[in-house]
């Protein structure tokens, strides 16, 4: 990724970005006070130069991940230099200098609870509550097994240890995580988000990865019956079906 | 149950919220008593803590072979408390008894902007238990904190799956998931709760001191009411932005409102307004030591020593975050104290050389230690095999 294009990125949607380069001009011709144009003004061009410095940019991506050079933008005093030029320009009307910048800024950004990830809590944990039912079903089925590896659907994967650790997983979030250099495989993956899953497939990929705990979607289409290949099914809860494989547990 | 509630909350108060307020007197103690703001306090105190723990997991993490979480608890539950009944001995002997808090002073307008500042604040903390927020990177980080919470063993196992692995230096020597995990223990909460609906409104005070500290000091030339009235709408602004700020998922104001238990959302949002506000108060210093005597001169020294202080356990909580903040920080205070000194007038190369030192020592042993645990990563870097 260029430079132009992090900065790019990190100006998102919204206007703060064009704001803060604004205050910076006004702090640059107004502010006279020698400490406050110091961190304020001339300490944000050193940056700025700094981040738009060809190799500047290729140590940083030499020593860390170039997807994170947007980070050097954080070091620049944004959101304090455009709150303190505004006051100091308004400082004689602050109440209306008050109401016109806070309507700006809504104006010229965008609210933090529009975002896709974000979704109405229904636990403390913020987990989503068929993650605590799947998990709760396996460790009350464990007994004093030592060890549980499960083979759970890719949109529990990322919550299940979040709740409990004593769960192992087959596989982790870097099988789907995009824009991330590696390559990972897992069979029990390929499977899991395949439109259709053959038990049969499913059970040998499973055995395979020495998973004791089998967690299937009711919503998938499941062609073939675990239960036929030797898995018991402990529970239907929350829409997911959790098998058990008795074979794994001889095996450990 | 209800009772085991209750002594969690309390628990959860005496360790988020007591503890770190009073061992924030340890640093500030240097200062002159009307310059120990509440909202330094409490930041100091935080600043504290991080580097305490910071100080303690790193050696216990590399000497122990990452079995050490106990003797970690117990060390930094020590340090803690004696850092709190110092802080506590502290107020006693101050003769104000309390510390200033900013938003009873004033008249009623100002009392009323500090209070729709605080409104703001509350929305924003209340939202952050309402809403939950699915990243990614907790599969990482909160199950990290989980883990050593259940097995007591430090980066022994793979987040993402719970397979054995080698230490990961470069990420474990950020310790704040094992800091969560600690939290966690004390306060005999699951580290998902905790990180999840406890801690956005814990980093949001956080930052919103920083922020406040920072205002007072920008309008430090005001006269006193108008420098509260103006710091108070700084305030309301700063909540604005935060609700206003996330125009891309780069955004600090993004990092804070929505993920802010990840290090890099304390770096940002935390540690880099509380770095403006250190280099501000070292601005601060430069003219009154070619001025006045007297009570300046006390006043000059104490900021000084505060400065001293505060420099180095910003760069120690920075190591706690992620492995660049502390570097970036640094760069930032001296980059910051280089051109403070550069301004006009401003001849004092004994102070500039006493804050480059203070800030140098931390920034120094944590390059020395990621350049030995980081040498085979290095060479594979810079020596061109990938």
């Amino acid at each position: 990724m260029s430079i132009l294009q992090v900065l790019n990125e990190y100006r998102g949607e919204g206007f703060l970005l064009i704001l803060y380069c604004i205050a910076l001009c006004y702090l640059l011709i107004r502010e006279k006070e020698a400490v406050r144009r110091a961190l304020l003004v001339y300490l944000p061009l050193i940056i700025l130069a700094l981040f738009f410095l060809p190799p500047v940019h290729a140590l940083y991506v030499r020593l860390e991940d170039a997807s994170t050079y947007y980070r050097i933008l954080w070091l620049l005093p944004m959101s304090m230099s455009i709150l303190y030029a505004a006051l100091r320009l308004f400082e004689k009307h602050l109440k209306i200098g008050l109401v016109v910048t806070a309507l700006v800024l809504v104006l010229c950004g965008r609210l933090a609870y529009t975002q896709d990830q974000v979704v109405r809590a229904q636990n403390r944990l913020h987990l989503p509550p068929q993650v605590l039912s799947v998990a709760d079903t396996i460790t009350n089925d464990m007994g004093d097994a030592a060890f549980i590896k499960a083979a759970a659907p890719p949109e529990l994967v990322p919550f299940i240890r979040q709740y409990d650790t004593r769960i192992r997983l087959a596989y982790g979030r870097e099988m789907f995580t995009e824009n991330w250099n590696y390559t990972f495989e897992s069979s029990v993956y390929e499977v899991m988000i395949k439109d259709e899953i053959r038990a049969e497939e499913l059970v040998k990929a499973t055995r395979e990865n020495l998973c004791n705990y089998v967690i299937v979607n009711q919503s998938k289409k499941l062609a073939g019956d675990p239960k036929e290949l030797g898995l018991i099914l402990i529970s239907r809860v929350d829409g997911y079906l959790v098998y058990r494989d008795p074979q794994i547990t001889e095996t450990w | 149950m209800r009772m085991s509630a209750l002594l969690k909350l309390g628990s959860t108060m005496i360790w988020m919220l007591i503890l770190p307020f009073l061992a924030g007197y340890l640093p500030c103690c240097v200062l002159p008593e009307k310059e120990r703001t509440c909202s330094r306090i409490f930041l100091s105190g935080y600043l504290l803590n991080f580097a305490i723990f910071e100080c303690l997991g790193v050696p216990i993490l590399l000497l122990l072979d990452r079995r050490g979480f106990t003797l970690l608890l117990v060390l930094y539950v020590m340090l803690l408390t004696a850092a709190a009944v110092f802080g506590a001995y502290q107020l006693r002997r101050s003769r104000s008894r309390l510390p200033r808090i900013c938003f009873l002073e004033g008249s009623v307008t100002e009392k009323l902007l500090w209070a729709a500042a605080a409104l703001l604040f509350l929305v924003i903390a209340a939202m952050s238990v309402i809403f939950a927020f699915y990243d990614g990177d907790d599969a990482y980080y909160v199950v990290e904190s989980v883990q050593t919470w259940q097995s007591g063993l430090m980066y022994y196992y793979l987040p993402y799956t719970g397979t054995n692995t080698t230490l990961d230096v470069r990420h474990a020597l950020a310790m704040l998931p094992i800091w969560f995990a600690a939290l966690a223990k004390m306060t005999g909460t699951h580290p998902t709760i905790l990180i999840h609906s406890f801690s956005p409104a814990l980093i949001l005070l956080l930052s919103d001191c920083a922020f406040a500290e920072a205002a007072r000091l920008l309008f430090a030339d005001r006269d006193p009411a108008v420098r509260n009235r103006m710091s108070a709408c700084f305030m309301i602004l700063v909540g604005v932005l935060q609700l206003f700020g996330a125009v891309s998922i780069y955004t600090p104001e993004y990092f804070v409102v929505l993920r802010p238990w990840q290090g890099k959302s304390l770096f940002a949002a935390v540690l880099l307004p509380a770095a403006f506000a250190v280099l501000l108060t070292a601005g601060s210093l430069l003219p009154a030591k070619s001025g006045k005597a007297g009570e300046d001169d006390e006043k000059t020294t104490g900021q000084e020593r505060y400065v001293c202080i505060l420099g180095p356990l910003l760069i120690l909580a920075g190591c706690l975050m992620t492995e660049m903040a502390p570097l970036f920080l640094t760069g930032l205070l001296l980059l910051g104290v280089i051109l403070l000194r550069m301004g006009p007038g401003k001849n004092n190369p004994k102070l500039l050389y006493r804050l480059t030192r203070s800030f140098m020592i931390p920034a120094v042993v944590y390059i020395i230690l990621m350049i030995v645990l980081l040498l085979p990563h290095l060479v594979r870097t810079f020596g061109g095999y990938h």
